[in-house]
């Protein structure tokens, strides 16, 4: 058994942030910053041979600062927890905690996801009310920051390869949704980069079975909005709620999740930008996206544009 | 494929409290008083051949008053909720969720279950820690308002026959102690009844393969009303812990559960002064 986690990189500055313990993985020319990180993964899956018993992961440059982990906690994580399918690392506790699942979170901060998602969803015919769907803290990963097995990976990458084949295409309502900007900070990305970022969370989701092994989340750097630091009780809370319902499907445990997220929202951030919405499960594409008050961190270290040499 | 539904009886006062959608069952003579429904049960179990499709239950003839449920509504949950292993039927909603365990809270209405309960279970091999036993909603039975298939009574049934034989027969300070008087109420009562009746959270709590489909008792007493949210965030709290481990849940449980006792108990409230 071997774990093998890469950190990408694309030039002299992000090299220089990466962590000697992981194996960096260089991707050359970045040919498709439209894919962010997803161009490099897919080389690698598309090029190697993954052997069942390894461990794969693919970090961005960025993963200590997100995180404030270095290699030799992630080596000795997974070495004093044996046996799992998955480990994750996400960084992100507000995000986990008040949002239902990730494509409610996904849906606020880039209106439109969610039909979408329901769109390509329906292509693959699973069908998934989002309204009930929950992502606790096991199984909602932000930043792809995830070590798995083969048999994680490859159910993953079977679902992202229908959506990468979709938007190269470019030949349909869907695909051009997918490939249509939207905001992200004050920078703008498609779509299907949120997307694809989301397929880890809804795969751990649909598969209860894959023993995941969670980095306590509470543990991570506090990276949004501080108001939320005072509220820490109340999203331990709010997790439980959703693990009560998805053991229970006793939808008592969504309204008082509803309603104390609520009251987190309001407090922390809501009463600031007049958002409305007591949930995000529908929110109209004009509607400006959640901010939050964040510098984000990527936006620095975004991967340079090289201009392709075979256009 | 049948669901048997037995209510217990043993004289004319009983009778008389009977629904008459459940099958009448006396226990004749009621020559053990002091096992209470077990020795109804045991009887029948002894007597009987189960068929492992149906499902049995045995209920008080206070099982209106404690539940606030007939015969009918308690079949057409079952029929609502077709496929489970176990239908429950548990009163005292604030007594489970404010208890981490039966056990626990039988410890506080009766001083030394625990220790028995440890003991007994050390001694056929399922060495439990009461500190983080869980039972939620769906493991917590009191009055055994249980409905269950015999893959669910065939544990209950040997768990209880070893409390029944040290209890009836051994010489030991386990015998003394489960033979020991409690009050209960304004009766007494052996503290065996007890332990019996809890045997079913525990087996539940053990099995998490069966599947369990219980009927969430709607009424609350007047003084938790206010907290009934907090209520369930307390079971939520519980089932989190289960599926994760992280002490941080147990922490958050207890405190949240000093808070709601605070607000809703005034014997709490005066003990704790």
């Amino acid at each position: 058994m071997k774990v093998n986690i890469f950190q990408l990189f694309y030039d002299k500055k992000s090299r220089k942030m990466l962590d000697p313990g992981f194996t960096p993985l260089e991707v050359v020319g970045n040919p498709r910053p439209d894919w962010r990180e997803y161009w490099a993964i897919r080389k690698y899956f598309l090029k190697n041979t993954l052997r069942e018993s390894d461990y794969y992961g693919f970090l961005s440059p960025l993963f200590k600062e997100k995180t404030g982990l270095e290699s030799r906690q992630i080596f000795s994580f997974i070495a004093d927890n044996p046996g799992g399918d998955v480990y994750t690392f996400s960084p992100s506790f507000p995000e986990a905690a008040c949002y239902l699942n990730v494509f409610e979170h996904g849906n606020r901060c880039h209106p439109g996801m969610i039909p979408i998602m329901e769109e390509f969803l329906d292509i693959l015919e699973i069908r998934i009310d989002f309204s009930k769907f929950t992502n606790d803290f096991r199984s909602a990963v932000f930043c792809n920051y995830i070590i798995a097995k083969p048999i994680f990976w490859n159910k993953w990458f079977t679902i992202t390869e229908r959506l990468f084949h979709i938007a190269e295409r470019n030949d349909s309502q869907l695909a051009r949704l997918l490939n249509k900007k939207t905001e992200y900070h004050k920078a703008s990305l498609s779509m299907k980069v949120f997307i694809i970022e989301r397929i880890t969370s809804l795969l751990l989701a649909l598969l209860p079975d894959l023993k995941v092994f969670d980095f306590d989340i509470q543990s991570m750097p506090w990276q949004v909005n501080s108001n939320y630091f005072a509220y820490r009780k109340e999203m331990v809370q709010l997790n439980a709620l959703k693990i009560a319902y998805a053991d229970s499907f006793d939808t008592e445990y969504l309204r008082i999740y509803f309603a104390l997220r609520a009251r987190v929202l309001q407090h922390c951030e809501a009463m600031e930008c007049n958002e409305t919405y007591i949930n995000f499960f529908q929110v109209e594409e004009s509607v400006t996206p959640a901010e939050s008050d964040e510098e984000d961190p990527d936006l620095p270290w975004a991967p340079p544009r090289y201009e392709n040499p075979t256009t | 494929m049948s669901i048997n539904i037995f209510q217990l009886y043993n004289d004319e006062a009983s009778k008389e409290l009977l629904d008459p959608g459940f099958l009448a069952f006396e226990i004749r003579g009621n020559p053990r008083p002091d096992w209470r429904e077990y020795w109804g049960i045991r009887g029948y179990f002894l007597e009987h051949v189960l068929e492992e499709d149906s499902h049995y239950g045995f209920f008080l003839p206070l099982f209106k008053t404690q539940t606030h449920l007939t015969a009918e509504k308690a079949f057409s949950f079952i029929e609502k909720n077709p496929g489970a292993d176990v239908y429950t039927f548990s009163p005292f909603v604030v007594d489970s969720a404010c208890y981490l365990n039966v056990f626990q809270q039988g410890e506080q209405s009766y001083c030394g279950m625990l220790a028995i309960m440890e003991e007994f279970f050390n001694r056929i091999d399922i060495p439990i820690d009461f500190k983080v036993l869980i039972n939620d909603f769906r493991t917590t039975v009191f009055c055994n308002y249980i409905v269950a298939k015999p893959a669910f009574w065939r544990t209950w049934f040997a768990i209880a026959e070893r409390i029944f034989n040290i209890a009836e027969h051994e010489k030991s300070s386990l015998n003394e102690r489960l033979n020991a008087v409690t009050k209960h109420g304004h009766s007494l009562m052996q503290i065996k009844v007890f332990v019996i009746e809890r045997i079913a959270s525990a087996v539940l709590a053990l099995t998490p393969d069966l599947k369990v489909a219980n009927y969430l008792m709607p009424l609350l007493p007047r003084l938790y009303y206010p907290c009934r949210d907090e209520l369930r965030m307390l079971n939520a709290l519980k089932i989190a812990y289960m599926t994760s481990q992280r002490e941080h849940y147990l922490r958050d449980y207890f405190s949240l559960r000093e808070d709601v006792l605070s607000r809703c108990d005034p014997d709490f409230r005066k003990n704790t002064a």
